[in-house]
């Protein structure tokens, strides 16, 4: 995925990206100069001990600083991905030097925030009052909130560590039992204010010795039981009239909306939404939606990770009336952009927030080997 | 009104006019005519989308990164 650094000197000048590889690490290039440089690297390959794997989130914290995290991630004690679904903050993205393969990262202040459960983590998302929203990415994986022990203008100012202590809670609707279910939720504490596993909640031991709270584990228990969803991907925060919704891609082809101050969770988009451009249902035109992304105007577009070349495309989700459903006249998904490079996927569509006429996108692991990030802008010939 | 109050008047009309056809109509990311389909192999990764409006710019080599991608490029998206 993709951001920019979004706050604090400079905001706006550098782009940073991630490597979900098997030797995961962190790029920022420089708008100004052009000048792309890695910032990070994994010292390790996996299984290693030091290995990373899978970087797939990348977003800009309110504070100021740059928080990526592992996708692979399995709690089996039998296997290398227990030492993975790790979340960890730069916390100095635009000062860190850029390395060659092999140099040290020593100088960049990379930190694993064990706060946060293990989960195969993907979208990342902070609410106005700095609640931080993450998912698990699997079929029943579940959708979770940390919410920080730390004043949040502390954290701002510097004087507190957002992920020093905090809360993490896992969303339930109902008894938690139905798979995909919608309605009112709540949500379910699964860590105690310190971000220590409650009594009867799962922990791991990783092979670095590092123990942390397994959140998979942890919410498939009756005690702490979570609502599963199917391959919960990315997540996106949008404004409404003083309203925060969180939008949620999942694998199965919907995309969902929680309203957070209700506490409601709806259907926003599925392949019974109408094509804008037949009329008729989407169907299966729809598949696999990954990332989720956010325009100036408050539009959300769905990024399916799909085949290059064969399906793999962006729709806009035309909601005129902003009311959370795609079910008004004039209302359902356009494919607004379609990826023709054999092999890859789109990863990452990011508006830029300073400048309305630009997004960038990623043609990720495509046969050619030649990853891309494309800078897509509005003409300016009207 | 007299002949100077009416070439005045003219002349404050034509320079509305004029502004206004030189505002730009704001074009913005959700102004498109949906695809109908998905696209095909592209022969030239260097442009690899199929957008829902004309590609209009240049394109642009910014870097040749060491890890990760290979080219960062620009493809405009406009009507």
């Amino acid at each position: 995925m993709i951001t920019v650094n979004e706050t604090g000197r400079d905001k706006g000048r550098y782009l940073f990206t991630v490597f979900e590889t098997g030797s995961a690490g962190v790029q920022r290039q420089d708008l100004r100069t052009g000048k792309t440089e890695t910032i990070w690297q994994s010292p390790g390959v996996a299984p290693a001990a030091n290995s990373h794997v899978a970087f797939d989130a990348s977003y800009w914290t309110p504070w100021g600083t740059f928080i990526t995290a592992e996708e692979s991630w399995d709690p089996n004690p039998s296997v290398e991905q227990q030492t993975f679904g790790r979340l960890f903050e730069l916390k100095n993205p635009t000062k860190a030097p850029g390395i060659k393969v092999g140099e040290s990262n020593s100088a960049a202040n990379f930190v694993h925030q064990n706060v946060i459960p293990r989960t195969a983590h993907e979208g990342i998302q902070f609410d106005a009052t700095g609640n931080m929203y993450f998912i698990d990415e699997l079929n029943g994986g579940c959708i979770y909130k940390y919410t920080s022990a730390a004043n949040m203008l502390d954290v701002k100012r510097g004087k507190a560590d957002y992920f020093a202590a905090g809360t993490t809670y896992v969303l339930r609707v109902g008894d938690g039992l139905t798979p995909n279910a919608t309605g009112a939720y709540e949500w379910v504490a699964i860590t105690d204010a310190t971000g220590a596993a409650l009594p009867g909640a799962v922990t791991i031991t990783d092979l670095n010795g590092i123990t942390s709270v397994d959140a998979t584990t942890t919410t498939d228990t009756a005690e702490f039981k979570g609502t599963d969803y199917q391959r919960p991907e990315d997540l996106q925060i949008q404004n409404v009239r003083g309203k925060q919704y969180l939008y949620v891609a999942t694998t199965t082809a919907e995309v969902y909306r929680l309203d957070l101050s209700a506490k409601t969770i709806s259907v926003f988009a599925n392949q019974n939404t109408t094509d804008l451009a037949s009329g008729a249902a989407v169907g299966t035109a729809l598949r696999s939606p990954d990332n989720l992304a956010l325009d100036k105007n408050g539009n959300i577009y769905v990024v399916e990770d799909r085949a290059g070349g064969s399906d793999d495309d962006i729709w806009f989700a035309k909601d005129r009336n902003k009311d959370g459903d795609l079910t008004d006249v004039g209302e359902g998904l356009g494919r607004w952009a379609s990826n023709g490079t054999v092999g890859s996927e789109f990863t990452g569509l990011y508006f830029d927030p300073f400048n309305k006429r630009r997004a960038w996108v990623n043609i990720q692991h495509p046969a050619s080997g030649n990853d891309r990030t494309i800078e897509i802008t509005l003409s300016d010939d009207e | 009104m007299n002949n100077a109050q009416l070439t005045k008047l003219a002349t404050a009309i034509s320079m509305l006019l004029v502004g206004g056809s030189a505002l730009a109509v704001d074009v913005r990311f959700q102004d498109f005519t949906p695809l109908a389909a998905s696209a095909g192999p592209t022969l030239d990764e260097a442009f690899p989308i199929t957008l829902s409006n004309p590609v209009l710019s240049k394109n642009r080599l910014l870097n040749v990164p060491p890890n990760w991608a290979k080219a960062m490029q620009t493809q405009a998206f406009g009507t």
